[in-house]
């Protein structure tokens, strides 16, 4: 059994509901609260809509919907020229040398570099100078590179100092928890840390409390930084169980709360 | 690729409901009904949720999760590197003969799927998928899984389109092979038979109730009578592309759009979603 499916069952458990599991991996679940029939796949939501997960783990699509609304690190997006023929109509750029002449009009170096996807763990890569970036956009755009993407995006550097995120069900928060570098994919796990702190929290709610009704999710989270300066800005969504230190293996009795309380506002919402 | 949604901004347009392209882009698109935004982007949608996404993209875990309530082919996954290429031509021969099938588990719009009549059709197609071996990969992504399946001889193969209880489009498609054994594409007719509707919603009502189906195409054979006139489940699509019915028949198409658009719009304003 999966982790993620490991703390359903844990969840359902606890609070005295039947669940069956649907297959041999043990990665599909199957349970009634309140009369109504729930699914649960790996580290996915039946509580997140399949377009607002295709948001959460699009950069382009996430900058696209919420820059206007909240700081987000200026993003443009650049498709490999090569990509296969259904998409070849959205390339722009047609080499290397007009996509980096395209990047340098829009941002100063350094800039981070990466595949457009947010679900897996996705390194972004800060490129200093021409022949960095060059090297950057070769590598994502090898299709012989397990990792390969035909999306690549180029974000400005902007250090953060402090990560956050903040979950929340039906517009009524979970937990707001230290997060990881974002940036970082190969660091030994951190510490799963709840912000005690009222002021922050309060902050930081009040900074992504304008956004719930915009993105419109039963489950929803929202990873934010915070610069050495002290401004904070939107860095991702979450939509499923495995993003930022949710997908670390001590996140277990974090995840096994978190569906706890779903479960359990569900019940109450119904009763 | 921006074909659903061009369809669906031409629908919403006959149907005077309003609409916002995100940031002025062709493929992100917004509706706001009973208040609340709800957005598609490429072929993404707001029907269903992320996990019948999820298992739908998965050829191997469907078949696993259905075979038992609903009639499919046999089906053996292999895994990259668990065996040999000529292990696995080995394996499926003397499983089920010739012809197969041979796709990979993640794929969509029949990439990288080939029919295969001998042993070394399938070794190309095992090694394009696990290994885009000769860059001949349609996908261009290396998988990890793929599954082989004796090739059903059939009468009719059908796309079934499910939308919240009704059927809103069956039509079946006459294809061949080219000589690669890649799916060449013949012709489509849609179906208007409330009997034909009926016999394959009832054979998919069990799937639709275990997994909570709410929006899928259908992907499914009928045989001939000769062989018993059975119905096969081959697979569901999370996000049903419309480009090629739309081709045949745009107006037909459009409804189909109007159908669906007003179906969930009437859903979202009563609360039911």
């Amino acid at each position: 059994m999966n982790r993620y499916i490991r703390c359903w069952a844990a969840a359902l458990e606890a609070l005295g509901l039947a669940f069956e599991i649907l297959d041999q991996k043990q990665n599909c679940l199957r349970t009634i609260i309140a009369d109504k029939p729930y699914l649960f796949y790996d580290q996915a939501l039946p509580f997140v809509m399949p377009s607002i997960s295709r948001i959460a783990v699009s950069k382009d699509l996430t900058y696209d919907l919420l820059h206007p609304k909240i700081k987000m690190p200026q993003l443009r997006y650049y498709i490999d020229f090569d990509v296969e023929e259904t998409y070849q109509e959205q390339v722009e750029f047609r080499s290397y040398a007009a996509i980096i002449a395209d990047i340098e009009k829009h941002f100063n170096y350094p800039i981070f570099v990466s595949a457009n996807r947010t679900q897996k763990k996705v390194k972004a890569n800060l490129c200093a100078d021409a022949i960095s970036l060059e090297a950057e956009l070769k590598r994502l755009f090898d299709q012989k590179n397990p990792d390969y993407y035909p999306l690549t995006v180029v974000e400005e550097y902007l250090e953060p100092v402090a990560n956050y995120m903040l979950l929340f069900f039906q517009n009524q928060l979970l937990y707001c928890i230290q997060d990881q570098d974002s940036f970082v994919d190969e660091k030994a796990e951190q510490a799963i840390v709840e912000l005690t702190d009222k002021a922050l929290v309060a902050k930081l709610l009040s900074l992504v409390s304008p956004l719930l009704p915009i993105i419109n999710s039963d489950f929803i989270g929202f990873r934010v930084s915070e610069d050495a300066s002290g401004v904070l800005y939107l860095q991702s969504l979450v939509a499923d169980l495995a993003s930022g230190i949710l997908g670390q293996e001590n996140s277990s009795p974090l995840l096994t709360s978190i569906s706890k309380k779903i479960i359990s506002a569900i019940l109450v919402a119904e009763n | 690729m921006t074909i659903n949604i061009d369809l669906l901004k031409e629908a919403a347009q006959q149907l005077d409901i309003p609409f916002t392209m995100i940031n002025g882009t062709s493929y992100f698109m917004e509706f706001e009904l009973a208040g609340k935004p709800y957005y598609f982007c490429w072929g993404a949608h707001p029907y269903n949720s992320s996990v019948q996404t999820e298992i739908f993209k998965d050829k191997n875990l469907c078949h696993e999760l259905l075979q038992d309530i609903v009639q499919m082919p046999p089906s053996k996954t292999f895994y990259k590197g668990a065996e040999t290429t000529d292990e696995i031509v080995q394996d499926v021969e003397a499983r089920y003969g010739y012809p197969m099938i041979v796709k990979p588990c993640n794929g969509t719009l029949a990439k990288d799927v080939r029919f295969c009549t001998n042993a070394e059709e399938v070794k190309c197609a095992v090694d394009t998928i696990f290994y885009n071996h000769n860059n001949k990969s349609e996908s261009k992504n290396i998988e990890e899984e793929l599954l082989i399946q004796p090739y059903i001889d059939h009468k009719k193969e059908y796309r079934m389109v499910y939308f919240y209880g009704e059927i809103v489009l069956i039509y079946h498609r006459d294809y061949t092979f080219d000589e690669a054994g890649r799916l060449k594409k013949i012709k489509i007719v849609i179906e208007d038979d409330k009997a034909l509707e009926k016999k394959l919603l009832d054979f998919v009502q069990p799937a639709i109730d275990l997994l909570n189906i709410d929006y899928t195409g259908f992907d499914l054979f009928v045989q001939h009578e000769s062989e018993g006139g059975n119905c096969f489940l081959i697979e569901l699509n999370s996000f049903p592309l419309f480009r090629v019915v739309s081709e045949y028949d745009y107006d037909s198409t459009i409804e189909i759009f109007k159908k669906m658009l007003l179906i969930f719009k009437s859903r979202v304003e009563s609360g039911v979603i």
